[in-house]
């Protein structure tokens, strides 16, 4: 699977639900027998350790736990825990297994019930046969190569399920879904605002020059020419505020990319759903294109009743306006 | 040789359902190179009569012709076209292009004919310095006196080469010295380019320096006497 194009990680993993026990409490986990290596190409789980470290050391029956987890265990580094889960034969089997790690991700709920473990450890305390795995975790490059590689999967391995992330996790899906459509009604909003502003400027601009427009009828600049330098005022506004507009965003979303957009007065409830408060804004070249295209667009359109009001002048009236 | 002629024309302004009579037949020539002063009292119909020869605006009855042309009957289109390669204007309130300068808003009315840039510049020379405002050639028109101004605007009026250029009012704004001076460059420009010039007034030494004096009055030609110089 890792030579498909767009592929850039895959890991197989084993899961199973579980009882974890510790000398204080215990409860039930999803435990994931993982081959570290791997995961570290699809998860960033590895990047969340806050203590310990993520299967550094090859000794066996190594855990890495979510804090959550160790603090409703009453469990630290080093302790170890007992898992209690059905082999193959369908008996009940435990094992101790050491704590090695903890990792901390901004979803509680997710650090409270997943557990992992290595793969082949998994493996010998079940009695599976290493070949086997419950689930492979594949990675693409992009987000929209996701169908492409799901469809050449689909070819390539009829008898298995597959499945990309929106229909894993279609909550996450109608969450972006429900983003976008925010999005488009803030654009819709904005550009609004940007229209009666434009509206307002070059109205005040033709009834500013109504005498200068006068003038300018009066010695022979016919009316498309009026029209026309009424529009081409309008781009030249449009691309000026545009592009200053377009700058400023681009680096405050170069920035806000790298440090984040806190917000923390929502924390506990993005939390609760298992995202993140911190937003980190990304900007494509499409979307810096789209918005310099749709500001133009406005712009003109927007000085549609200017422009009308303009030709609609009359030379003789206008040139005497007080 | 007559370049404007007018018959019959009348200009009735419908104010709120009462019509207001400006001009009531108004018959006219105009011959190249004349210097003449229309006159008469606020309301007497100067500045409409201009308008419509000038064909700002459209007479209720008449026609003019000009140069053989026939202009109450062009398409707005066509006469926009005609105002600029035939007439020049000059206002009351000189309305100069205040982003421009005083060379700029010369050339301008020639970039609008389409007229090459040698060309263009040549004659924006010639006028600064025939308005005397060699020094002023890069000023914008808030860097100028209100005579200056006008002078700036006299010869953007001449810049398209028009046979004719109508000046409503163009002393009204100025002062005494600054208005002698307008006179005598507008005089000079007339002998010199051979160019029409009419212009609307009640100002005494506008009247004292033109050859020939029209007197309106109610709409109506009261007198068209011409003055020895």
């Amino acid at each position: 699977m890792s030579d498909v194009y767009h592929v850039t990680g895959v890991s197989k993993r084993l899961v199973i639900s579980s009882m974890i026990a510790s000398a204080e409490s215990n409860t039930g986990v999803k435990i994931l027998g993982i081959i570290p290596d791997a995961e570290r190409k699809v998860t960033n789980v590895s990047e969340k350790i806050i203590e310990g470290s993520y299967f550094v050391s090859s000794k066996k029956n190594a855990i890495v736990i979510g804090k959550k987890l160790a603090e409703k265990l009453k469990v630290g580094l080093t302790k170890k825990v007992i898992i209690t889960l059905q082999d193959v034969d369908m008996n009940i089997t435990g094992g101790a297994f050491r704590v090695v790690g903890i990792y901390e991700t901004d979803n509680s709920l997710f650090d409270e019930s997943t557990v992992f473990t290595r793969y082949n450890d998994l493996c010998a305390l079940t009695g599976l046969d290493t070949t086997e795995a419950h689930e492979i975790a594949i990675l693409v490059d992009k987000d929209s190569n996701a169908g492409i590689v799901k469809d050449i999967l689909k070819f390539d391995y009829p008898e298995l399920d597959i499945q990309d992330w929106t229909q894993l996790s279609p909550e996450a899906g109608y969450l972006i879904s429900a983003m976008n459509q925010f999005l488009y009604i803030f654009i819709i909003v904005i550009m609004l605002a940007l229209c009666f502003g434009i509206v307002n400027t070059m109205l005040m601009a033709v009834l500013e020059r109504v005498k200068e427009l006068g003038m300018l009828m009066a010695i022979g600049m016919n009316r498309f020419r009026i029209f026309f330098m009424i529009m081409l005022e309008t781009v030249y506004l449009s691309i000026t505020g545009g592009f200053i507009g377009i700058i400023c965003g681009y680096f405050l979303c170069r920035y806000l990319e790298k440090a984040g957009l806190d917000l923390y007065f929502w924390e506990e409830a993005y939390r609760s759903i298992g995202y993140s408060s911190v937003i980190y804004p990304k900007i494509e070249l499409n979307m810096i294109a789209f918005t310099a295209l749709m500001v133009i667009l406005t712009g003109l359109f927007s000085t549609l009743y200017p422009a009308y009001k303009a030709l609609k002048l009359n030379p003789a009236d206008a040139t005497r306006t007080k | 040789m007559n370049i404007i002629e007018t018959k019959g024309i009348t200009k009735i302004y419908d104010i709120k359902t009462m019509p207001f009579q400006a001009l009531n037949g108004i018959d006219l020539t105009f011959q190249q190179g004349e210097f003449v002063a229309i006159v008469g009292p606020s309301g007497s119909g100067k500045t409409t009569l201009l308008n419509i020869i000038g064909g700002l605006d459209n007479p209720t009855d008449g026609v003019v012709i000009i140069d053989g042309v026939n202009i109450t009957q062009l398409s707005n289109w066509k006469k926009t076209d005609f105002r600029m390669k035939n007439i020049g204007f000059v206002f009351q309130s000189y309305n100069l292009i205040p982003v421009l300068t005083a060379k700029e808003n010369i050339e301008f009315i020639m970039q609008l004919q389409g007229k090459e840039k040698k060309s263009v510049e040549k004659r924006s020379l010639e006028l600064i310095e025939a308005v005397g405002l060699n020094n002023k050639t890069n000023s914008r028109p808030s860097k100028l006196s209100g005579g200056e101004q006008q002078r700036v605007a006299v010869a953007r009026a001449l810049a398209s080469k028009p046979k004719f250029i109508l000046a409503d009012e163009p002393t009204a704004n100025l002062d005494s010295k600054s208005t002698e001076n307008l006179l005598d460059i507008m005089e000079k420009l007339n002998k010199e380019e051979n160019v029409t010039f009419i212009f609307s007034t009640h100002d005494a030494r506008v009247m004292k320096k033109a050859r020939r004096i029209i007197t309106i009055e109610d709409g109506k030609v009261m007198g068209d006497v011409l003055q020895e110089k």
